[in-house]
């Protein structure tokens, strides 16, 4: 059986999936983690209200993922090429250099993620004014603009870097308007950046926090 | 209906009328979303007469959901404020305050993603709509009849000011005039709050109007004896090429000044104007250069003002920052009045410098504006462009206002704007020097920089290539280059007090205070 636990903003109750949801009051955000989904068919996929939007590219042939932060979007290749564009303003949250030959408003290819140690690039995700990507070899590397919105994560640089998080392999990585949660190859959920809508449990914090999902036998809901 | 003995205290009138202020907007939000809503889901099908209240509405433009989210603060506000007896639960009201927090935010967020002139207005207005439900929620958590505390009172004005400032108090229904209105029945229900940093020093007690009514004939004898602003002067240009200054002149031969045809058709030359702002109460009953006399129209120095930190906008870490007027004057335009016993202090200890430039006060603040007069020679018909119609803009209803104030040193880097302007020196003094269109070629425009269009702006700074200041970027080390723009010609002059100068669509200008605090307004023509 698997079981979805979500924390954060829920100002439509988007992080409710129970039928017949009493309606009339307004709904509160959730600030723990909490089981909001049980699925015996399984969970094919869940996509975070207001944060992702996939929508494919007549540029590339071989694209298998695009995803868009504010100003821009950032697009990935089946052989592991990321490719950013948008907003000149905010180039910092291009991961790379522009010039005449590479505007910010072309797609074009962030070359700090090509040869990385640990393989090539197999997932990314992108939210606010922050960019991730995870390696093959499950490493993360982040990049972005650290002081658009409250403290996202420490030494956070125009230019892709390796984020380490207890010297862990990170499975998965999800970005939030202004929060980033890692899903670690061990299992363990770790999240940094801003709390007021309960994103983060307890408190905004700038450093990786490993945060602890309740009791699998935890009452649902 | 019989009259209630007056048991109440004396200004239970504009709090009773601030409450109902309050509500009537919330049930009015509520009303106008949900009519949003509706034609959202029957516009397709049936193209039904849009509803009257829809008229001067954008809110449509953020979304459904977020529509819905407003409408649903909205309602809750308006419920439990203006049926029930009893205050609403803790939790209730601050999931209220969370979530029009939120809509704060996600509209704020637009402000960022869009180039101000490209952001649709339904983002300026769902800010401004939240912020008014955000006051009035903060409004009516406090009981009648009982003061606020200063935290509580901070919290409301930085709500609205910000509405003001940031989002241009947007939406033809509430907006602007909602703000305006709230504002001052806010000044007048709580006139004698205590300051919110009585050490300043800049008035007592005593000196201080306890309601704007009072301010009358006895203006002048009210603020003679408060302190004015410094009148020292840290560095002084001399004037080589002066602009010709004459005496106001009649509305015709202003006229006749703008539509002159100087030689090869270059349009017409800055002037110096003088006694043209003698009688502006600004400079006579309601004096600006007395500090006390603005903190008692920025309700106590509270109201919240955009300030420019750094020395000038093109300088490295320049930023900006919103603050409440009263920690502007103390701060960075007179620290010597906030602490009279401690003069010497070192420059270097002194903060950055912070400057309120190009704010349209006089909009977000309507009480000074009854301080200036528009001068007639605002209304106008000025040519064009001399060399580049294409800068050439669409003529203003009414001309735009923009006022300045700030520390020495603080300058405006060589620019031109779009439009002809009078710049009318009410307090303090400016030296401002002036580069005809025709030298465009030899200013070195800046081009965009960092997305933003910079091409108004001029590489050279006037203060280092004259050796008045010391270089803060990278300087101009051609020397060529700085020979030849050493001579190309133009006019210079220092603003005293009650001087206007008119600059001329298209003149490249570069301004510096001299004096401690400065404040002038610029008027541009048209219209």
């Amino acid at each position: 059986m698997e079981e979805l636990y979500a924390t954060g903003f829920n100002a439509w109750n988007q992080l409710r999936f129970e039928e017949g949801a009493d309606s009339s009051d307004e709904p509160d955000d959730i600030s723990s983690f909490t089981c909001v989904l049980r699925d015996d068919e399984g969970i094919d996929a869940v996509w975070p209200f207001f944060s992702y939007t996939l929508e494919s590219f007549a540029g590339f042939s071989d694209v298998v993922q695009v995803v868009a932060y504010d100003t821009g979007f950032a697009a990935l290749s089946s052989t592991g090429q990321v490719y950013t564009w948008g907003d000149e303003r905010f180039a910092i949250c291009l991961g790379r250099d522009t010039d005449d030959d590479n505007p910010a408003h072309r797609p074009a290819l962030v070359e700090d993620l090509q040869d990385l140690p640990t393989g090539r690039i197999v997932k990314i995700a992108a939210a606010g004014y922050i960019l991730a990507a995870l390696t093959a070899g499950n490493d993360l590397y982040c990049w972005g603009h650290p002081g658009r919105s409250s403290p996202t994560l420490n030494g956070l640089t125009d230019r892709p870097s390796p984020i380490d998080i207890d010297d862990n392999d990170i499975a998965d990585v999800g970005v939030g308007e202004s929060h980033l949660i890692a899903l670690t190859s061990g299992g363990q959920v770790y999240v940094v950046g801003d709390n007021t809508n309960g994103q983060l449990v307890d408190s905004t914090n700038s450093s990786w926090t490993e945060k602890f999902l309740p009791n699998r036998t935890e009452e649902f809901g | 209906m019989p009259t209630k003995p007056n048991l109440n205290p004396p200004m239970a009138e504009e709090n009773d009328q601030l409450r109902a202020l309050c509500l009537s907007a919330a049930k009015d939000l509520h009303a106008e979303c949900l009519a949003v809503l509706e034609e959202g889901n029957d516009s397709i099908e049936s193209g039904n007469e849009p509803h009257q209240v829809l008229a001067g509405s954008h809110i449509s433009g953020c979304g459904k959901p977020l529509v819905q989210l407003l409408q649903r603060q909205a309602d809750k506000l308006f419920q439990v404020y203006s049926f029930s007896p009893l205050a609403p639960l803790d939790e209730t009201l601050a999931l209220l305050k969370r979530r029009l927090d939120d809509l704060i935010t996600i509209s704020y967020s637009k402000f960022y993603a869009y180039p101000f002139k490209d952001l649709p207005v339904c983002w300026r207005q769902l800010y401004t709509d939240a912020s008014i439900m955000k006051f009035a929620c903060l409004y009516l958590s406090c009981p009648p009849a009982s003061q606020p505390s200063t935290v509580l009172l901070d919290e409301m004005v930085w709500s609205l000011d910000r509405a003001l400032i940031l989002a241009g108090a947007a939406g033809e229904r509430r907006g602007r005039r909602w703000i305006d209105k709230a504002f001052s029945l806010l000044e007048n229900a709580w006139p004698a709050l205590p300051r919110p940093d009585d050490a300043h020093g800049l008035e007592s007690d005593h000196t201080r109007p306890h309601k704007r009514r009072r301010l009358s004939d006895e203006s002048i004898k009210l603020w003679r004896d408060t302190p004015s602003f410094s009148t020292h002067e840290v560095f002084t240009p001399p004037i080589k090429l002066p602009v010709k200054r004459i005496q106001a002149i009649s509305l015709e031969r202003f006229q006749a000044h703008l539509s002159q045809q100087t030689e090869k058709g270059r349009g017409p030359l800055p002037l110096v104007i003088s006694g043209l702002s003698d009688e502006w109460p600004a400079r006579t009953t309601h004096p600006w250069d007395k500090p006390a006399y603005l903190l008692s129209r920025t309700f106590g120095g509270r109201r919240l003002v955009p300030v420019e930190l750094g020395r000038s906008y093109v300088d490295e870490g320049w930023g900006q920052k919103i603050i409440p007027f009263g920690e502007f004057l103390a701060n960075y335009i007179d620290p010597a009045t906030r602490e009279p016993a401690n003069e010497q202090t070192p420059p270097d200890k002194i903060r950055k410098i912070g400057y309120l430039a190009q704010h349209q006060l006089l909009t977000q603040l309507p009480q000074l504006c009854s301080d200036i007069t528009v001068p007639d020679y605002c209304y106008t018909v000025p040519p064009g462009h001399p060399t580049d119609p294409s800068q050439d803009q669409p003529e203003l209803d009414t001309p735009q206002l923009n006022a300045w104030l700030g520390p020495p040193g603080t300058i405006t880097p060589l620019h031109t704007d779009p439009y002809h302007n009078l710049l009318v020196q009410v307090v303090g003094r400016k030296y401002v020097r002036l580069y005809a269109p025709h030298e465009t070629p030899r200013m070195r425009a800046r081009g965009k920089e960092g997305g933003v269009e910079m091409a108004n702006t001029s590489k050279w700074d006037v203060g280092v290539f004259e050796g008045w200041d010391d270089p803060e970027g990278e300087e101009e080390t051609d020397e060529r280059k700085r020979e030849d723009f050493g001579k190309v010609d133009y006019l210079e002059c220092i603003l005293d007090p009650g001087d206007t100068l008119y600059i001329p669509i298209g003149f490249w200008h570069y301004v510096r205070g001299l004096t401690v605090a400065r404040q002038n307004v610029g008027l541009d023509i048209g219209g």
